[in-house]
Protein backbone atom coordinates (compact mmCIF):
# COMPACT_ATOMS: atom_id res chain seq x y z
CA UNK A 1 0.00 0.00 0.00
CA UNK A 2 1.39 3.27 -1.10
CA UNK A 3 1.72 5.69 1.92
CA UNK A 4 3.53 8.44 0.41
CA UNK A 5 2.08 11.28 -2.41
CA UNK A 6 3.43 14.07 -4.36
CA UNK A 7 1.34 16.85 -2.66
CA UNK A 8 -1.59 18.26 -4.43
CA UNK A 9 0.51 21.26 -5.54
CA UNK A 10 2.51 19.28 -7.99
CA UNK A 11 -0.17 16.67 -9.06
CA UNK A 12 -1.84 20.12 -10.29
CA UNK A 13 1.40 20.99 -12.02
CA UNK A 14 1.38 17.35 -13.40
CA UNK A 15 -1.46 17.74 -15.09
CA UNK A 16 -1.00 21.10 -16.65
CA UNK A 17 2.33 20.66 -17.75
CA UNK A 18 4.63 22.77 -16.13
CA UNK A 19 6.86 20.84 -14.04
CA UNK A 20 10.49 20.40 -15.04
CA UNK A 21 11.29 16.97 -16.30
CA UNK A 22 13.47 16.22 -13.06
CA UNK A 23 9.93 16.57 -11.17
CA UNK A 24 7.79 15.30 -14.16
CA UNK A 25 9.49 11.93 -13.76
CA UNK A 26 9.20 11.19 -10.72
CA UNK A 27 5.41 11.71 -10.47
CA UNK A 28 4.79 9.91 -13.45
CA UNK A 29 6.67 6.84 -11.51
CA UNK A 30 4.43 7.56 -8.94
CA UNK A 31 1.72 7.55 -10.62
CA UNK A 32 2.11 4.44 -12.37
CA UNK A 33 2.11 2.50 -9.04
CA UNK A 34 -1.11 4.52 -7.46
CA UNK A 35 -4.39 4.43 -8.94
CA UNK A 36 -5.62 7.25 -6.24
CA UNK A 37 -2.82 9.73 -7.85
CA UNK A 38 -4.06 8.85 -11.51
CA UNK A 39 -7.55 9.65 -10.71
CA UNK A 40 -6.59 12.78 -8.94
CA UNK A 41 -4.25 13.70 -12.11
CA UNK A 42 -7.64 13.12 -14.41
CA UNK A 43 -9.80 15.06 -12.81
CA UNK A 44 -7.18 18.07 -12.89
CA UNK A 45 -7.60 17.65 -16.60
CA UNK A 46 -11.11 18.41 -16.93
CA UNK A 47 -9.76 21.95 -15.66
CA UNK A 48 -7.45 22.30 -18.26
CA UNK A 49 -9.88 20.92 -21.31
CA UNK A 50 -13.10 23.27 -19.35
CA UNK A 51 -10.59 26.35 -19.97
CA UNK A 52 -9.37 26.06 -23.00
CA UNK A 53 -13.09 25.04 -24.12
CA UNK A 54 -13.87 28.90 -23.07
CA UNK A 55 -11.05 30.40 -24.61
CA UNK A 56 -12.40 33.14 -26.83
CA UNK A 57 -11.56 31.47 -30.39
CA UNK A 58 -8.57 32.77 -32.00
CA UNK A 59 -9.71 32.72 -35.87
CA UNK A 60 -6.64 30.16 -37.81
CA UNK A 61 -6.04 31.43 -41.41
CA UNK A 62 -6.87 29.28 -44.20
CA UNK A 63 -3.35 28.47 -45.30
CA UNK A 64 -3.04 26.50 -42.20
CA UNK A 65 -5.71 24.40 -42.55
CA UNK A 66 -5.10 23.51 -46.13
CA UNK A 67 -1.51 22.61 -44.63
CA UNK A 68 -3.07 20.05 -42.21
CA UNK A 69 -4.81 18.96 -44.69
CA UNK A 70 -2.51 17.93 -46.85
CA UNK A 71 -0.07 16.44 -44.31
CA UNK A 72 -3.35 13.88 -43.11
CA UNK A 73 -3.07 12.82 -47.07
CA UNK A 74 0.35 11.69 -47.06
CA UNK A 75 -0.23 9.79 -44.05
CA UNK A 76 -2.01 7.25 -45.71
CA UNK A 77 -3.13 4.01 -43.96
CA UNK A 78 -2.46 3.74 -39.95
CA UNK A 79 0.37 1.88 -39.88
CA UNK A 80 1.14 -0.51 -37.00
CA UNK A 81 3.62 1.74 -34.99
CA UNK A 82 0.47 4.05 -34.45
CA UNK A 83 -1.07 1.29 -31.60
CA UNK A 84 -0.54 1.75 -27.82
CA UNK A 85 3.34 1.78 -26.17
CA UNK A 86 4.23 -1.35 -24.83
CA UNK A 87 4.53 -1.79 -21.14
CA UNK A 88 8.54 -1.46 -19.90
CA UNK A 89 10.29 -4.27 -20.17
CA UNK A 90 10.98 -5.61 -16.39
CA UNK A 91 9.40 -3.25 -13.88
CA UNK A 92 10.37 -0.20 -15.79
CA UNK A 93 8.05 2.62 -15.53
CA UNK A 94 7.14 3.65 -18.99
CA UNK A 95 8.33 6.99 -18.61
CA UNK A 96 11.51 5.39 -17.82
CA UNK A 97 11.43 2.99 -20.95
CA UNK A 98 13.83 5.51 -23.10
CA UNK A 99 16.18 6.20 -20.48
CA UNK A 100 16.26 2.53 -19.60
CA UNK A 101 15.75 -0.04 -22.28
CA UNK A 102 17.74 -3.14 -21.10
CA UNK A 103 15.28 -2.92 -17.62
CA UNK A 104 15.65 -2.52 -14.26
CA UNK A 105 17.98 -5.65 -13.60
CA UNK A 106 20.85 -4.73 -16.03
CA UNK A 107 21.45 -1.28 -15.16
CA UNK A 108 24.97 -0.62 -15.98
CA UNK A 109 25.88 0.33 -12.42
CA UNK A 110 28.71 2.19 -10.82
CA UNK A 111 30.23 1.19 -7.48
CA UNK A 112 29.72 4.33 -5.01
CA UNK A 113 30.61 2.84 -1.64
CA UNK A 114 30.51 -0.59 -0.30
CA UNK A 115 26.73 -0.77 -0.64
CA UNK A 116 25.83 2.44 -2.59
CA UNK A 117 25.98 1.81 -6.25
CA UNK A 118 24.40 4.63 -8.95
CA UNK A 119 23.77 5.13 -12.28
CA UNK A 120 23.06 8.50 -13.76
CA UNK A 121 20.33 8.78 -16.08
CA UNK A 122 19.90 12.51 -17.46
CA UNK A 123 20.43 16.09 -16.70
CA UNK A 124 17.50 18.30 -16.73
CA UNK A 125 17.95 21.49 -18.37
CA UNK A 126 17.26 23.02 -14.81
CA UNK A 127 20.57 21.62 -13.52
CA UNK A 128 18.67 18.63 -11.86
CA UNK A 129 20.83 15.58 -11.32
CA UNK A 130 18.48 12.09 -12.90
CA UNK A 131 19.45 8.89 -11.21
CA UNK A 132 19.21 5.54 -10.34
CA UNK A 133 20.40 4.35 -6.78
CA UNK A 134 20.83 1.11 -5.70
CA UNK A 135 21.50 0.57 -1.61
CA UNK A 136 22.43 -3.18 -1.02
CA UNK A 137 20.02 -4.91 1.65
CA UNK A 138 20.96 -3.09 5.07
CA UNK A 139 23.23 -0.21 3.51
CA UNK A 140 22.90 2.57 4.35
CA UNK A 141 23.76 6.45 2.61
CA UNK A 142 26.11 8.70 4.60
CA UNK A 143 24.67 11.27 6.41
CA UNK A 144 23.94 14.45 4.20
CA UNK A 145 22.29 17.55 4.14
CA UNK A 146 20.52 18.83 0.80
CA UNK A 147 21.49 22.11 -0.67
CA UNK A 148 18.39 21.71 -3.18
CA UNK A 149 15.56 19.56 -3.17
CA UNK A 150 16.00 15.73 -3.60
CA UNK A 151 12.57 13.52 -5.01
CA UNK A 152 13.68 9.35 -4.39
CA UNK A 153 10.95 7.55 -5.69
CA UNK A 154 11.05 3.52 -4.48
CA UNK A 155 11.00 1.06 -7.60
CA UNK A 156 12.29 -1.90 -5.55
CA UNK A 157 12.26 -3.07 -1.83
CA UNK A 158 11.98 -0.53 0.73
CA UNK A 159 14.39 1.58 3.15
CA UNK A 160 13.75 3.97 6.05
CA UNK A 161 15.17 7.01 7.58
CA UNK A 162 13.94 8.52 10.59
CA UNK A 163 10.97 9.70 9.82
CA UNK A 164 9.18 6.29 8.55
CA UNK A 165 9.44 3.46 6.14
CA UNK A 166 8.90 4.03 2.36
CA UNK A 167 7.55 1.11 0.29
CA UNK A 168 7.69 0.44 -3.55
CA UNK A 169 6.00 3.17 -4.94
CA UNK A 170 6.19 5.59 -2.41
CA UNK A 171 7.91 9.11 -3.19
CA UNK A 172 9.53 11.51 -0.86
CA UNK A 173 10.57 14.90 -1.11
CA UNK A 174 13.09 15.98 1.06
CA UNK A 175 14.83 19.67 1.06
CA UNK A 176 17.20 21.69 2.70
CA UNK A 177 15.29 21.68 6.36
CA UNK A 178 15.67 18.07 6.43
CA UNK A 179 18.90 17.63 8.43
CA UNK A 180 20.76 14.87 8.48
CA UNK A 181 19.01 12.58 6.48
CA UNK A 182 20.39 8.89 6.12
CA UNK A 183 18.42 6.23 4.49
CA UNK A 184 19.12 2.65 5.44
CA UNK A 185 17.81 -0.32 3.18
CA UNK A 186 15.62 -3.37 4.69
CA UNK A 187 17.76 -6.11 5.69
CA UNK A 188 15.80 -8.52 3.15
CA UNK A 189 16.56 -7.08 -0.48
CA UNK A 190 18.32 -4.49 -2.35
CA UNK A 191 16.51 -1.27 -2.67
CA UNK A 192 16.40 0.46 -6.00
CA UNK A 193 15.38 4.14 -6.26
CA UNK A 194 14.61 6.83 -8.56
CA UNK A 195 16.09 10.12 -7.56
CA UNK A 196 16.44 13.58 -9.18
CA UNK A 197 18.62 16.26 -7.06
CA UNK A 198 17.90 19.99 -7.25
CA UNK A 199 21.59 20.91 -6.64
CA UNK A 200 24.57 19.00 -4.99
CA UNK A 201 23.75 17.96 -1.73
CA UNK A 202 26.56 17.36 1.12
CA UNK A 203 27.92 15.08 3.49
CA UNK A 204 28.61 15.85 6.93
CA UNK A 205 30.70 14.87 9.35
CA UNK A 206 34.60 15.06 9.18
CA UNK A 207 35.86 12.23 6.83
CA UNK A 208 32.85 13.38 4.63
CA UNK A 209 33.69 16.62 4.90
CA UNK A 210 37.45 15.51 3.00
CA UNK A 211 35.50 13.89 0.48
CA UNK A 212 32.79 16.54 -0.23
CA UNK A 213 35.05 17.39 -3.42
CA UNK A 214 36.12 13.88 -5.06
CA UNK A 215 32.49 13.19 -4.83
CA UNK A 216 30.37 15.76 -6.44
CA UNK A 217 30.11 12.99 -9.67
CA UNK A 218 27.18 11.56 -8.08
CA UNK A 219 25.23 12.92 -5.07
CA UNK A 220 25.15 9.67 -2.97
CA UNK A 221 28.62 8.64 -2.92
CA UNK A 222 30.10 7.99 0.55
CA UNK B 1 -22.92 28.64 -24.96
CA UNK B 2 -25.20 27.21 -22.66
CA UNK B 3 -24.13 24.63 -20.52
CA UNK B 4 -26.66 22.34 -22.19
CA UNK B 5 -25.71 23.51 -25.96
CA UNK B 6 -21.89 22.47 -24.96
CA UNK B 7 -22.87 18.65 -23.83
CA UNK B 8 -24.33 18.05 -26.93
CA UNK B 9 -21.49 19.61 -28.47
CA UNK B 10 -19.12 17.09 -26.87
CA UNK B 11 -21.14 14.09 -27.65
CA UNK B 12 -21.04 15.35 -31.62
CA UNK B 13 -17.16 15.57 -31.40
CA UNK B 14 -16.78 12.29 -29.50
CA UNK B 15 -18.75 10.76 -32.79
CA UNK B 16 -16.22 13.10 -35.11
CA UNK B 17 -13.23 11.90 -33.27
CA UNK B 18 -15.04 7.85 -33.97
CA UNK B 19 -15.74 8.66 -37.75
CA UNK B 20 -12.02 9.54 -38.52
CA UNK B 21 -10.70 6.52 -36.09
CA UNK B 22 -12.84 3.97 -38.55
CA UNK B 23 -13.54 5.72 -41.93
CA UNK B 24 -10.35 7.92 -41.85
CA UNK B 25 -13.20 10.59 -42.58
CA UNK B 26 -11.85 13.71 -43.83
CA UNK B 27 -14.87 15.94 -43.70
CA UNK B 28 -15.37 14.96 -39.95
CA UNK B 29 -11.90 15.65 -39.16
CA UNK B 30 -12.38 18.93 -41.29
CA UNK B 31 -15.23 19.74 -38.77
CA UNK B 32 -13.15 18.53 -35.92
CA UNK B 33 -10.45 21.32 -37.31
CA UNK B 34 -12.74 24.35 -37.30
CA UNK B 35 -13.56 23.33 -33.99
CA UNK B 36 -10.30 22.93 -32.20
CA UNK B 37 -8.22 24.86 -34.45
CA UNK B 38 -9.34 28.33 -32.76
CA UNK B 39 -9.24 27.00 -29.30
CA UNK B 40 -5.86 25.41 -29.56
CA UNK B 41 -3.98 28.85 -31.32
CA UNK B 42 -6.36 30.80 -28.49
CA UNK B 43 -4.23 28.17 -25.69
CA UNK B 44 -0.67 28.79 -27.29
CA UNK B 45 -1.14 32.56 -27.52
CA UNK B 46 -2.06 32.45 -23.35
CA UNK B 47 1.21 31.17 -22.75
CA UNK B 48 2.99 33.31 -25.32
CA UNK B 49 1.24 36.25 -26.60
CA UNK B 50 1.44 37.66 -29.89
CA UNK B 51 3.28 34.59 -31.12
CA UNK B 52 1.29 33.40 -34.05
CA UNK B 53 4.18 31.44 -35.79
CA UNK B 54 4.21 28.78 -32.68
CA UNK B 55 0.74 29.04 -32.17
CA UNK B 56 0.20 27.70 -35.72
CA UNK B 57 2.71 25.37 -35.23
CA UNK B 58 1.05 24.13 -32.22
CA UNK B 59 -3.02 23.49 -33.60
CA UNK B 60 -0.78 21.40 -36.84
CA UNK B 61 0.92 19.15 -34.14
CA UNK B 62 -2.03 18.65 -32.53
CA UNK B 63 -4.51 18.52 -35.35
CA UNK B 64 -2.21 15.57 -37.13
CA UNK B 65 -2.03 13.71 -33.62
CA UNK B 66 -5.56 13.47 -33.67
CA UNK B 67 -5.62 12.40 -36.99
CA UNK B 68 -2.84 9.58 -36.42
CA UNK B 69 -4.45 8.73 -32.56
CA UNK B 70 -7.85 8.90 -33.11
CA UNK B 71 -7.95 5.28 -32.60
CA UNK B 72 -7.03 5.39 -29.62
CA UNK B 73 -9.75 7.85 -28.16
CA UNK B 74 -12.15 5.98 -25.77
CA UNK B 75 -15.08 8.16 -25.40
CA UNK B 76 -16.22 5.57 -22.41
CA UNK B 77 -12.69 6.76 -20.71
CA UNK B 78 -12.55 10.26 -21.21
CA UNK B 79 -14.49 13.46 -22.66
CA UNK B 80 -13.48 14.83 -26.18
CA UNK B 81 -12.41 17.79 -24.54
CA UNK B 82 -10.57 16.25 -22.51
CA UNK B 83 -8.56 13.90 -24.70
CA UNK B 84 -7.76 17.27 -26.74
CA UNK B 85 -6.69 19.03 -23.66
CA UNK B 86 -4.17 16.17 -22.82
CA UNK B 87 -3.02 15.95 -26.88
CA UNK B 88 -2.41 19.91 -26.35
CA UNK B 89 -0.45 19.81 -23.20
CA UNK B 90 1.44 17.51 -24.70
CA UNK B 91 2.40 18.83 -28.06
CA UNK B 92 3.21 21.57 -25.74
CA UNK B 93 5.44 20.14 -23.92
CA UNK B 94 7.45 18.46 -27.14
CA UNK B 95 7.63 22.39 -28.85
CA UNK B 96 9.20 23.49 -25.04
CA UNK B 97 11.61 20.23 -24.86
CA UNK B 98 12.60 20.53 -28.72
CA UNK B 99 13.18 24.17 -28.48
CA UNK B 100 15.84 23.35 -25.38
CA UNK B 101 13.53 24.36 -22.72
CA UNK B 102 12.57 21.52 -21.01
CA UNK B 103 14.73 18.49 -21.08
CA UNK B 104 14.84 16.27 -24.15
CA UNK B 105 15.51 12.72 -23.20
CA UNK B 106 11.59 11.49 -22.24
CA UNK B 107 8.86 11.32 -24.64
CA UNK B 108 6.58 14.01 -22.88
CA UNK B 109 3.89 10.96 -23.91
CA UNK B 110 5.35 8.44 -21.65
CA UNK B 111 5.45 10.71 -18.80
CA UNK B 112 1.42 10.47 -18.89
CA UNK B 113 0.69 7.16 -20.26
CA UNK B 114 0.00 5.17 -16.84
CA UNK B 115 -3.50 7.16 -16.73
CA UNK B 116 -4.69 5.45 -19.76
CA UNK B 117 -4.74 2.27 -17.22
CA UNK B 118 -7.97 2.54 -15.52
CA UNK B 119 -10.03 2.55 -18.70
CA UNK B 120 -12.05 -1.38 -17.70
CA UNK B 121 -13.33 0.37 -14.33
CA UNK B 122 -16.36 1.52 -14.83
CA UNK B 123 -17.30 3.15 -11.74
CA UNK B 124 -14.35 5.04 -12.60
CA UNK B 125 -15.12 6.10 -16.06
CA UNK B 126 -18.72 7.41 -14.38
CA UNK B 127 -17.04 9.44 -11.72
CA UNK B 128 -14.97 11.26 -14.27
CA UNK B 129 -18.08 11.92 -15.67
CA UNK B 130 -19.38 13.48 -13.03
CA UNK B 131 -16.34 15.43 -12.35
CA UNK B 132 -16.25 17.03 -15.71
CA UNK B 133 -19.52 17.85 -15.71
CA UNK B 134 -19.20 19.40 -12.25
CA UNK B 135 -16.03 20.93 -13.54
CA UNK B 136 -17.67 22.50 -16.38
CA UNK B 137 -20.84 24.15 -14.13
CA UNK B 138 -18.37 25.17 -11.70
CA UNK B 139 -15.73 26.76 -13.01
CA UNK B 140 -17.90 29.76 -14.32
CA UNK B 141 -19.04 30.37 -10.77
CA UNK B 142 -15.79 30.35 -9.09
CA UNK B 143 -14.58 33.92 -7.95
CA UNK B 144 -12.20 36.33 -10.91
CA UNK B 145 -9.34 35.54 -8.23
CA UNK B 146 -9.36 31.57 -8.00
CA UNK B 147 -10.29 30.80 -11.71
CA UNK B 148 -7.22 33.94 -12.65
CA UNK B 149 -4.94 31.54 -10.74
CA UNK B 150 -6.12 28.16 -12.58
CA UNK B 151 -5.91 29.99 -15.87
CA UNK B 152 -2.35 30.97 -15.10
CA UNK B 153 -1.46 27.27 -13.93
CA UNK B 154 -3.21 25.68 -17.23
CA UNK B 155 -3.22 27.87 -19.86
CA UNK B 156 -0.26 29.78 -19.40
CA UNK B 157 1.57 28.06 -18.00
CA UNK B 158 3.13 29.27 -14.88
CA UNK B 159 4.19 28.11 -11.83
CA UNK B 160 2.40 29.20 -8.48
CA UNK B 161 5.64 30.75 -7.50
CA UNK B 162 5.89 32.51 -11.05
CA UNK B 163 1.62 33.37 -10.88
CA UNK B 164 2.33 34.81 -6.88
CA UNK B 165 4.93 37.00 -8.61
CA UNK B 166 2.66 38.07 -11.04
CA UNK B 167 0.02 39.03 -9.12
CA UNK B 168 1.78 40.43 -6.45
CA UNK B 169 0.21 38.04 -4.02
CA UNK B 170 2.05 35.83 -1.31
CA UNK B 171 2.79 32.14 -2.87
CA UNK B 172 0.67 31.00 0.61
CA UNK B 173 -2.67 32.81 -0.92
CA UNK B 174 -1.90 31.38 -4.22
CA UNK B 175 -2.25 28.09 -2.92
CA UNK B 176 -5.20 29.00 -0.74
CA UNK B 177 -6.55 30.00 -3.39
CA UNK B 178 -6.17 27.21 -5.71
CA UNK B 179 -7.18 24.54 -2.72
CA UNK B 180 -10.79 26.63 -2.51
CA UNK B 181 -11.16 26.21 -6.03
CA UNK B 182 -10.68 22.52 -5.94
CA UNK B 183 -13.13 22.14 -3.20
CA UNK B 184 -15.58 23.91 -4.91
CA UNK B 185 -15.21 22.03 -8.21
CA UNK B 186 -15.49 18.83 -5.70
CA UNK B 187 -11.50 17.64 -7.25
CA UNK B 188 -10.59 17.87 -3.93
CA UNK B 189 -11.77 14.87 -1.77
CA UNK B 190 -9.52 13.38 0.11
CA UNK B 191 -7.04 14.98 2.49
CA UNK B 192 -3.91 16.59 1.57
CA UNK B 193 -1.54 17.31 4.25
CA UNK B 194 0.91 19.77 2.82
ZN1 LIG C 1 -0.22 8.64 -5.06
Amino acid sequence: MIQHHPSIDRLIAFSAGSLPLSQSLCISAHIEHCQQCRQDIRRLNHIGSTLIEELPPSPVPDALKQAVMERINQIGPRNSEDTAAPPGSGDVPRCLRSLLPAGLYNIPWKRLSPSIFGAKLCTDVNGSKIEMLKIKAGGQVANHNHTGEEITLVLEGSFSDADGVYRKGDIIFRNCEDKNHRPIASQNADCICLTAVEAPIQFTGFFARLLNPLIRRSHYSS
Amino acid sequence: MSAVNAIIDVKELQQLIELVARDRDQQAFSQLFEHYAPLIRAYSLAREPGAYLVADELVQEVLVKLWNKAHLYNSAKANANTWIFTLARNCRIDYLRRNGRYATEVDPEDLYDSLEDDSADPFEATQQKKTAQKVREGLKQLPVEQSQVLAKVYLEGKTQQETAGELNLPLGTVKSRVRLALQKLEILIRGYGQ
